[in-house]
């Protein structure tokens, strides 16, 4: 696996795909070889990476909703990808996309050595083995007519069949380890749970075909404070247990940090900053990061709320500003934003954001 | 109330060694131990005394809210702060008198300006609604009428209440949306809700609360549906017309991160009650129910480095048609002894700082609270069978 995965990026580099990405990708291999970021690790354990993804979606009159405009990552084994941004900035179409849900108009998702996008339906149906997702409203994701037990077993009853007995003992094995007794719910349905069990059972039925990655899109967002931690530590717990890759969705700054080793902070489509989550928490360089940490309120009285807001609305995804899509908000923005789109670019270690004028650091 | 009240307030003090007696109740005319009519000084604005609002569901009755009593006084802020579930926007609809039909009991007394508003008449209320009292509420997109343009929803009350003619309604309501900060007011008001963003949308709901000057403004969780940068303008938004139009406000939310930094004074509810009330920073410097410590554990903080174990509450928040005898939270608490399984704790003052008060007979950070938790620790388990080497991924009793 990793040889493939070794041999697909040498394919970039050599055929210069995306010169943005390639680079990237030199770039961080680079910061690996000095050794600059502690939780690096050698560029070759990438799991999947996505090439210059562009989804779009048909809007009246012919037009079109640039949902995702160029977005390129990698996700590295064992490592948690945070994708954060506000409602509309494309963070669950990327993940949707990422999975095949969504029609890529163009970019690559490749995923162990091999590009999802070219797949043929019955070979993404084998892939998806290897790939889960956990979605933001529980209650609504799993069947209301359906036992729980036969919820979690499908994925195995459809790959396994002929290892019935076994797969009733994986079945309550998972339970048990998402946190739930296999004999009190497993002959239940989905309406009698509250919806942090029903999390816990989207979370099973994700783990019970042993996957490489699962996304995990708003998973939290619709729990109470109190639940939502419990599912937070029960992925982290799940994601060591089972050795997965995890990419979090999340409008929540605070928990993307909590849960990411890296954080990719999107807008309008674009991606804005990535970097180690406690790295970009502390020294944001794209404005844009900044304003969302400053709107972030603090459970503490004694914190200053801080006086400058981000002004205005997130501009339509159909017509988004030329040059930077930040511009129209940014408090940095000159001329040149509105001419030429910012590439993205490393400015720290394993740090890159797409800003012609990054926030400077206090130390400089 | 009193009368209920106060045989507890002698246990309480009795058995949980606060050296406190019964005049620190009531203190502040905070909790309706005095009759509300005396309670009510100059600057009380709005007096909760006792509130009770019962449904009654197929399962049984459900106490949505039992026996809440708050005061709130001109031009403050008092942020109620609980999980879904927990009563807080049926308490501030019982104190609106807007709940659905299927209410089985509706008690307690809420003045507001010393005159009781509990009983007013359809007629009454109409000239209440909006003039006294508004309310701007979670989902701004659903508060608006979608077939109606903005411009009229805005005037309506203003033409109603205040009698403006509609030039001078109109000439208000671009006033309002100037107010509220909205760019190109003149073409928003003959737009239709449909066409605004969900910012935009809240921006117009608070426009036409704020129409006629009400007194206190009731915001229900006004920015959960919003984007991160967007609350932060709207709080900032509702900051600001609270100091130039003087008025009080009720603020509802379920994070303790908005109520931190705009409110005077938390309530934290849970299964229907107050559980904690205090000062904001009396509150955030140290909690006494170990509900509010809890809760506030198992936020992820963002000054925290990343893989920061979160100290989740185990179990899941009580089915409120069948609540447990004794303390509500107890089955989750980590401090809970026998007693806290057989008797309701009731709301007292706390003896030294009579500003604050708890509904807990083993408070945290406080002698009787920390002998609580070390036997529970001791034993390894909480009375109520909490495992307390656990934290957050024990299975679920169903």
């Amino acid at each position: 696996m990793a040889g493939t995965g070794k041999a697909h990026l040498a394919e970039f580099q050599t055929t210069g795909l995306s010169g943005d990405s390639a680079a990237r990708d030199s770039a961080a291999r680079d910061s690996t070889a000095n050794g600059t970021a502690e939780n690096a690790k050698p560029a070759d354990d990438i799991i999947l990476t996505v090439e210059d993804l562009v989804v779009e979606f048909p809007a009246a009159g012919g037009q079109k909703v640039h949902a995702v405009s160029g977005i390129s990552f990698d996700v590295r084994e064992g490592e948690t990808l945070g994708l954060v941004g506000e409602s509309g900035c494309g963070k669950s179409t990327t993940g949707r996309a990422v999975m095949q849900l969504e029609q890529a108009a163009s970019g690559k998702v490749v995923f162990e050595g091999t590009d999802l996008t070219t797949l043929s339906g019955e070979e993404m149906r084998r892939m998806r083995t290897r790939m889960q997702m956990i979605f933001q409203d529980p209650i609504s994701s799993l069947n209301p007519r359906r036992k729980v037990k036969d919820i979690v077993r499908e994925g195995l009853s459809i790959w396994h069949q002929n290892q019935k007995g076994l797969s009733s003992e994986r079945v309550d094995d998972i339970l048990r380890n998402v946190g739930l007794s296999p004999e009190m719910v497993g002959n239940r349905r989905s309406h009698e749970f509250s919806g942090g069990q029903c999390q816990r059972i989207c979370v099973a039925r994700a783990l019970v075909l042993d996957p490489k990655i699962i996304i995990c899109d708003e998973p939290v967002s619709a729990l109470d404070v109190s639940v939502q931690a419990q599912i937070l530590n029960l992925l982290e717990d799940m994601k060591a247990r089972y050795g997965l890759t995890l990419i979090f969705i999340a409008h929540d700054l605070a928990v993307v940090k909590n849960i990411s080793d890296r954080v990719c902070v999107m807008y309008l489509g674009k991606m804005c900053e990535i970097g180690p989550s406690d790295d970009l928490y502390e020294q944001p360089f794209h404005p844009y990061t900044e304003a969302l940490l400053k709107s972030i309120p603090h459970p503490d009285p004694t914190h200053p709320v801080s006086d400058d807001a981000l002004e205005g609305d997130l501009p339509s995804p159909i017509n988004p500003p030329s040059g930077c899509r930040f511009r129209t908000r940014c408090p940095k923005a000159a001329d040149i934003c509105a001419e030429v789109e910012p590439e993205i670019r490393e400015i720290a270690p394993q740090h890159y954001v797409a800003c012609h004028f990054p926030l400077v650091a206090m130390a400089e | 109330m009193t009368l209920t009240a106060s045989p507890d307030v002698a246990e309480i003090t009795d058995s949980a060694n606060l050296p406190g007696d019964t005049a620190t109740f009531g203190d502040s005319a905070a909790f309706g131990s005095t009759p509300v009519s005396t309670a009510s000084s100059n600057s009380t604005l709005l007096e909760v005394a006792d509130l009770r609002t019962h449904f009654s569901t197929d399962r049984g009755e459900l106490k949505a809210v039992d026996g809440v009593s708050f005061s709130l006084d001109h031009g403050r802020t008092i942020g109620i702060v609980g999980e879904s579930g927990s009563g807080k926007s049926v308490t501030v609809r019982s104190i609106m008198n807007i709940l659905p039909r299927n209410v089985g009991l509706q008690a307690g007394e809420v003045s507001f300006e010393g005159e009781d508003i509990q009983n007013l008449t359809g007629p009454e209320a109409k000239h209440f609604w909006g003039v006294k009292m508004s309310m701007i509420f979670q989902d701004p997109m659903t508060s608006l009428n979608p077939v109606v343009k903005v411009g009229r929803q805005i005037t309506e009350s203003l033409r109603y209440h205040l009698k403006m003619s509609r030039p001078e309604a109109s000439a208000r309501a671009l006033e309002l949306l100037d107010l509220v900060g909205i760019p190109e007011a003149r073409r928003r008001l003959s737009e239709y809700p449909h066409q605004l963003s969900g910012g935009m949308c809240q921006r117009i709901t608070i426009a036409i609360a704020l129409a006629c000057h009400p007194k206190l403004l009731i915001a229900d969780e006004p920015t959960t549906a919003l984007d991160v940068t967007v609350q932060k303008q709207i709080l900032d938004l509702l900051d600001r017309l609270q100091i130039d139009q003087q008025m009080a406000m009720i603020l509802i939310t379920h994070d303790l991160g908005v109520v931190a930094g705009r409110a005077d004074e938390i309530a934290v509810m849970y299964a229907g009650r107050i559980v904690e009330k205090a000062a904001t920073t009396d509150l955030f410097a140290s909690m006494r129910h170990p509900y509010t410590q809890a809760l506030f554990e198992s936020i992820p903080k963002i000054e925290h480095h990343s893989h920061t174990r979160l100290r989740a509450i185990s179990g899941q928040p009580p089915d409120m048609t069948d609540l447990p005898v004794g303390c509500s939270f107890s089955p989750r608490c980590r401090y809970a002894q026998e007693r806290c399984l057989t008797e309701k704790p009731p709301l007292v003052t706390d003896p030294i700082n009579t500003n604050r008060s708890y509904a807990c007979f083993y408070p945290v950070n406080t002698p009787a609270g920390e002998e609580a938790l070390a036997v529970n620790i001791k034993s390894g388990k909480s009375a109520a069978g909490l495992d307390m080497s656990k934290e957050g991924l024990e299975g679920d009793e169903c």
